[in-house]
């Protein structure tokens, strides 16, 4: 009976209602926007390691070595193979594979009519480790939510194979090449055996065209050495062991992981953690005050009524029960209305502000004609807990206004309420 | 029900105008008895009424509603007396414009533990009473004065209380609603249903009480009981 009573209060007092309503709506909609684009830029950004089925992505990064036709990955150093296997045998990771970044320098011109060279990047891949590494062709479980299936046509390479590359759909167009065709690459002459799609997403370990890891040490002529070293491990525990394991092996080894990928996510979305988030917390300041000062307001312009509640038998608390009723309307109707607004400001964000990959995630040849600029593709999907959090924020404001309006109102005697009429 | 007060004082600051409105009245009112008390303006009236109320407590003195001294209730307790024993009547209705009539009179009963079954039934007997049902469905805006006071008389008496306490309840009805709503008070007098007091400066309404107590200064000049 309260509540229905507080309904019509409420609605009755459409000024007060609307102010209380679009204050808080505002305040939320901030808020849920900030997280909503903040998660998503995250997991746009992060992606990059569920890409790859990986936990961890370690490197070794070092300065340019000098033009050659083969030559590793920009800031790519070499890391000793052996360092995988030592990694398999650590309790807990659940798989491992190493990768070799290379740049080969070829004519952009395959039949030879100019001399103009172009770099094309060349993974070296073990053909073993199907769902784990720059394309995987497996999940390495049911809720493996990464993109295993990256083969457009073909096949995966296999371990007999020696002069066969994998080609994204792209490179493969820029050079006029299909399944069967061979493309040269240093001293050697490969296969076309898959064409890929490898998205637009961020990636570790980018490359055009893959080769089988034996093929492209050969290629680079410096061992059994690895440049990229992807794992996936059990939980969260092991990835220390794997760190500490790794920096002891490979003096300089940087190690990517989730909470890498955050430091960058920051970077990229500063806006987003900066100004939006300042101006979501003075703006939620601004209505904590604006709530309060309603709900004082609404107990002075009702001082009559409450003096009338009184006289008619209502207690202290049931005054406050229909105070803080009205005001928990409020804050439903805010906070629904808030997270709706904040969530669709975060898809038009999405859509409109086309953000990019930042740089420290980038790994493609700035002379690439792939561009060094590659757009993040921000997907804002609405997160239950975040909703549930939104509502529960307005719903506290609510209460916060109730008792409020409930400790003002209870101090009111009945009588002096209704001397003042 | 036994009303008693014993040298029961009242104070209240008017500005910076310290007021003394009641002093040391001690008065004994009966169950079951209609009582006016009359008196100029700031006499003391609605201030020893609001007291046996328990709208306040005094600054002195003791009000006893039957054997309970009011004094010792803390605000929960005087708001379960006036839920329970004490309905109000106002000179200015004091009905909340946004609520129905049917609205107005269940205003009392909205905090009860009962069925809405039991209440509605409790508000619709309440306003038979008073000759307003038909009207239930109005907000106050829509009634005439006489109709207003009525729906306020309902309000008062819905929760079935011992005292009812009318000050003014005719100070803004023209002479023929004024009178039709003193018959109901009677009435409800006559009935044996509460005991009625009420503050007026109207003669006519006062005439129609079977006790006349009047104040002046916040004492008691008289106290006289008509002759049955």
């Amino acid at each position: 009976m309260i509540w229905s009573y507080a309904w019509r209060n409420f609605i009755r007092r459409k000024n007060r209602a609307v102010l209380a309503i679009s204050g808080l709506a505002v305040s939320i909609a901030m808020l849920v926007a900030i997280a909503s684009i903040t998660d998503a830029v995250r997991s746009a950004v992060g992606g990059s390691l569920s890409a790859a089925g990986a936990d961890l992505a370690i490197d070794r990064p070092v300065e340019a070595c000098p033009m050659t036709q083969v030559k590793l990955g920009q800031f790519k150093g070499e890391m000793d193979a052996s360092v995988v296997a030592v990694i398999d045998d650590i309790n807990g990771v659940e798989n491992v594979t190493g990768v070799l970044d290379l740049w080969v320098f070829q004519s952009a011109d395959l039949s030879g009519d100019t001399d103009a060279l172009k770099p094309a990047m060349v993974i070296g891949v073990d053909p073993r480790k199907k769902s784990i590494g720059p394309v995987r062709v497996e999940k390495k479980s049911d809720d493996d939510d990464g993109d295993c299936c990256a083969i457009k046509s073909g096949r995966f390479l296999t371990s007999s194979d020696d002069f066969h590359v994998m080609l994204t759909e792209k490179f493969a167009a820029d050079r006029n090449l299909a399944l069967g065709d061979r493309l040269p690459l240093g001293d050697y002459s490969c296969e076309v055996v898959a064409l890929l799609d490898l998205g637009d997403g961020t990636q570790i370990s980018t490359g055009e065209v893959f080769i089988p890891l034996k093929t492209a040490q050969k290629l680079v002529d410096r061992g059994e050495i690895v440049t990229t070293i992807f794992v996936s491990a059990k939980d969260r525990d092991v990835e220390g062991q794997v760190i500490g394991t790794v920096q002891g092996l490979v003096p300089g080894a940087k190690v990517l992981s989730d909470s890498n990928v955050d430091a960058s996510t920051s970077q990229l979305a500063s806006i987003t953690q900066s100004t939006l988030l300042a101006i979501s917390m003075i703006v939620l300041t601004l209505v904590l005050i604006l709530v309060a000062k309603t709900a004082l307001a609404s107990v002075a312009e009702r001082v009559s009524e409450i003096g009338i509640l009184k006289a008619t038998g209502w207690r202290d608390w049931d005054v406050s029960r229909l105070l803080t009723a009205e005001a928990l309307y409020a804050g439903v109707i805010g906070g629904a209305i808030g997270t709706v607004l904040g969530i669709g400001l975060a898809y038009v964000y999405g859509h409109v502000a086309a953000p990019m990959l930042p740089d420290t995630l980038i790994q493609r040849a700035p002379c690439s004609d792939l561009g060094a600029a590659v757009p993040l593709p921000v997907s804002v999907v609405p997160d239950p807990m975040l909703v549930v959090g939104a509502i529960s924020i307005a719903l506290v404001i609510g209460c916060l206004s109730g008792f409020l309006a409930s400790r003002r109102a209870a101090k009111l005697d009945p009588a002096d309420a209704l001397r003042q009429l | 029900m036994h009303i008693r007060t014993d040298s029961v004082s009242k104070n209240y600051l008017l500005g910076e105008v310290e007021v003394k409105a009641v002093r040391g009245i001690s008065i004994e009112l009966a169950s079951g008895e209609m009582v006016a008390f009359s008196g100029p303006s700031g006499a003391g009236k609605s201030t020893l009424l609001s007291l046996i109320g328990g709208l306040e407590a005094p600054d002195e003195g003791h009000v006893y509603a039957g054997d309970q001294d009011l004094a010792a209730l803390g605000s929960e307790g005087l708001a379960m007396y006036r839920r329970h024993s004490v309905g109000f009547i106002f000179q200015s209705f004091r009905l909340l414009p946004a609520l129905t009539a049917f609205e107005n009179v269940m205003m009392p009963l909205v905090p009860l533990p009962e069925r809405e079954a039991a209440k509605s039934e409790k508000v619709v007997a309440a306003l038979e009473k008073v000759i307003i049902a038909h009207r239930a469905k109005h907000l106050p805006g829509e009634l005439s004065g006489g109709e207003q006071q009525r729906v306020a008389i309902a309000r008062a008496i819905v929760n079935e209380p011992g005292i009812i306490i009318a000050d003014e309840p005719t100070g803004e009805l023209d002479s023929d609603n004024g009178e039709r709503i003193m018959a109901l008070l009677r009435d409800l007098n006559e009935s044996g249903e509460a005991t009625v007091l009420l503050a007026s400066h109207d003669p006519e309404v006062v005439a129609s009480a079977s006790r006349l107590i009047r104040i002046v200064d916040g004492q008691i000049e008289s106290d006289e009981t008509k002759e049955a």
